[in-house]
């Protein structure tokens, strides 16, 4: 206990610096930005951060991650209340609720209610990081390559199965960043693989340039594709009232709302490949399914925006229980933290827990201040809202091409990032354009050498023995969960294809 | 193009990049007394790819001859306008020349024109986009050159700053 506490005790005299602090209100600052203005996402935020990260320190940088992603994340619900456009994808589940509410006269209850279940949503999550992250590193401080090998798998499979609605084209996704972790020289000898000459290959390919490329390059390509030029807005909204009038009375008849979006959130973050905006989507079906008055839902009903609200925030922090643990990541935001921390020197892993406890506890206490400021900094977002809504986006998507252009120069002076970065943009807005997700590309780039790491190091151990991979009993129970798991996707896949071959057959007739 | 044609060309290339994989993982070097050298694992993913393709294949011919449902996931997109396309050129083609001209030409040159030029092309004032795009390079060149210290190529300015 005096150990805990001394390392609590550390961890604060590591927060108590301006520097940090600053950090983490300027990216809180951007992070509103961004999610109040539709068609930028939390990811495009955090990638187009991550070239500033690397002038940072490591605490510095993450602090900045995660206060720029809980705040973009909650401003989303902003333009999708007050013009029904959902500022992220995570906001999109309750979008139409929210509106419904604003066009009732309820927009301050909408944007209060949100704004005050997704701070408490990211606190619980937070807590639950704070709690089970130490836990499960205990525990995991007895794995060997043959544990990290399945769970890297299953973490992958995972991404594949739930990113997409077609398996078909999660696999390839997936395959598409495994692949891309190849690039570079082979981690056992050392044989470069896939470098075409360019001496600048042999590293592996740069993981900032690609984000940037994936995230925001493309996604101003989309908008441009999809021409989801934001609305001009003609009719001025009202202004927003006291968004917090009511709303503890409104937080404490929803209570359980609240805490099954939290838990939920939290589960949901913390499995590979789903993000905040499905957590929503599932939080705000469940809403309505226990709901006393399923009728009301669509009419401007607070019900299933708390739920969700709470949700999807409490995803991020749950993200970052594999992802701090076992160094796989729950969503992109968290791939992005995981590239951002090895870049950083800290190699997520139990190992972390031992050798790095007090910035660990730091960063659990980032989470906890990062969401308390959403209660200030949510209301005075609310409060600029309008003006943000009014920014030309043409304006806009040609400053982020700018920053896009210098953030991917700043990693390595090099030119040649610039060109990752238009590759990257281009082959993910194709890919986008077919229909491939994005998540399981940047997992699989992030766990791609974990994955062949330990799959070479486990087959040194076994002799080549493939069955050495079931012998140790957690890693045997792994490795069988995982085979059930596929087993279990690939049966459903194979009926629904076989019952949709029914149907046409039938119709035929 | 129809979905399921999309569907046969997409799946076609990643037969054909599966199969390239493979024959460049062929050829690299095996390790003396290891039975699973540097191509294992590319090879494993090419042989994913190229089946994943084959699947793609069969499924888009199926779907062209009628006998099954849609796929999943719905691909049918609306056309892109004339100037937004031409907008998505220039972010290709600009980008591009900035990686070409960038280092000779510099940082403070180079990405205005290619700001201006992406706004006017969609329809902003010539004379704000200018004004725009000065701007902010200014302060970003600033940022990163002054305060972070990032060696960001001046090129025909040379001397100025």
């Amino acid at each position: 206990m005096e150990h805990f506490f001394s390392q609590l005790s550390a961890a604060f005299g590591m927060l108590a610096d301006v520097q940090l602090i600053s950090v983490v209100l300027v990216a809180s600052a951007f992070g509103l930005f961004v999610g109040a203005i539709p068609g930028l996402t939390a990811t495009m935020a955090t990638a187009l951060l991550v070239p500033v990260t690397f002038y940072m320190t490591p605490l510095a940088a993450v602090a900045a991650i995660v206060s720029c992603t809980a705040m973009a994340i909650t401003a989303g619900d902003i333009p999708g209340c007050l013009i029904r456009m959902p500022g992220t994808p995570a906001s999109a589940a309750y979008t139409d609720e929210t509106y419904a509410m604003t066009r009732r006269g309820l927009a301050a209850q909408a944007l209060g209610s949100s704004l005050v279940s997704s701070v408490i949503g990211g606190l619980f999550g937070a807590i639950v990081l704070m709690i089970a992250a130490p836990v499960l590193a205990s525990y995991a401080l007895r794995f060997s390559s043959f544990e990290y090998f399945w769970l890297a798998l299953m973490g992958l499979s995972c991404a594949a199965f739930i990113s997409s609605s077609d398996l078909l084209r999660g696999m390839i996704a997936l395959l598409i960043g495994l692949f891309l972790a190849t690039v570079g020289m082979d981690p056992l000898t050392g044989t470069p693989r896939f470098d075409f000459g360019f001496t600048a290959l042999l590293g592996g390919l740069n993981f900032i340039p690609i984000m940037i490329g994936m995230f925001a390059v493309c996604e101003i390509m989309n908008n441009l594709a999809t021409d989801s030029e934001r609305v001009r807005i003609k009719e001025i909204p009202k202004p927003v009232g006291r968004i917090f009038a009511g709303i503890g009375g409104l937080i404490s008849r929803y209570r359980r709302n609240t805490a099954r979006g939290a838990v939920l959130g939290t589960l949901i973050g913390a499995l590979p490949g789903a993000g905040g905006d499905l957590a929503a989507w599932m939080s705000y079906s469940l809403a309505k399914r226990f709901s006393k008055t399923p009728e009301k839902f669509g009419t401007g009903h607070p019900e299933g925006v708390i739920e969700a609200g709470a949700a999807n925030n409490a995803a991020l922090s749950g993200a970052w229980v594999p992802a701090l643990v076992f160094g796989i990541p729950g969503d992109a935001v968290t791939a992005i933290a995981v590239g951002v921390l090895i870049m950083k020197g800290l190699n997520p892993g139990p190992q972390l827990f031992e050798s790095q406890a007090p910035t660990l506890y730091a960063i659990y206490l980032i989470f906890i201040v990062a969401n308390l400021l959403l209660l200030p900094l949510g209301w005075l977002a609310i409060r600029l809202a309008m003006p943000l809504l009014r920014i030309p986006p043409h304006q806009l998507s040609a400053v982020i091409l700018m920053f896009c252009i210098l953030g991917s120069y700043a990693i390595n002076n090099s030119i040649f990032d610039i060109g990752v970065m238009l590759l990257f943009g281009v082959v993910s807005f194709v890919l986008g354009r077919l229909g491939v997700p994005k998540g399981p590309i940047i997992l699989g780039l992030v766990l791609g050498p974990m994955v062949e790491m330990n799959f070479l190091t486990s087959m040194a151990i076994a002799d080549g023995r493939f069955l050495g991979f079931f012998e140790r009993p957690i890693a045997g129970g792994l490795g069988v969960a995982a085979i059930l798991i596929w087993g279990f996707v690939l049966m459903r896949a194979l009926r629904g294809h076989s019952d949709k071959a029914k149907h046409a057959a039938k119709s035929d007739m | 193009m129809s979905r399921a044609s999309t569907d046969l060309l997409f799946g076609l290339v990643l037969c054909f990049a599966g199969v390239a994989i493979a024959v460049v993982a062929r050829a690299m070097p095996s390790i003396a007394g290891q039975a699973y050298g540097p191509g294992f694992f590319p090879s494993l993913l090419a042989v994913g790819l190229a089946a994943c393709g084959l699947i793609m294949v069969t499924r888009s011919i199926l779907q062209m001859s009628s006998r099954y449902a849609a796929a999943p996931t719905d691909l049918n997109q609306p056309p892109i306008g004339r100037r937004n396309l031409a907008a998505l050129v220039w972010v290709v083609g600009g980008l591009a020349i900035i990686g070409g001209v960038m280092d000779s030409v510099g940082f403070l040159i180079c990405v205005p024109v290619f700001m201006i030029v992406f706004m006017v092309i969609l329809g902003e004032r010539l004379a704000w986009s200018v004004v725009l795009s000065l701007a902010s390079t200014s302060i970003a060149y600033y940022a990163f050159a002054k305060l972070l210290k990032v060696q960001v190529p001046i090129g025909l300015l040379d001397g100025l700053f």
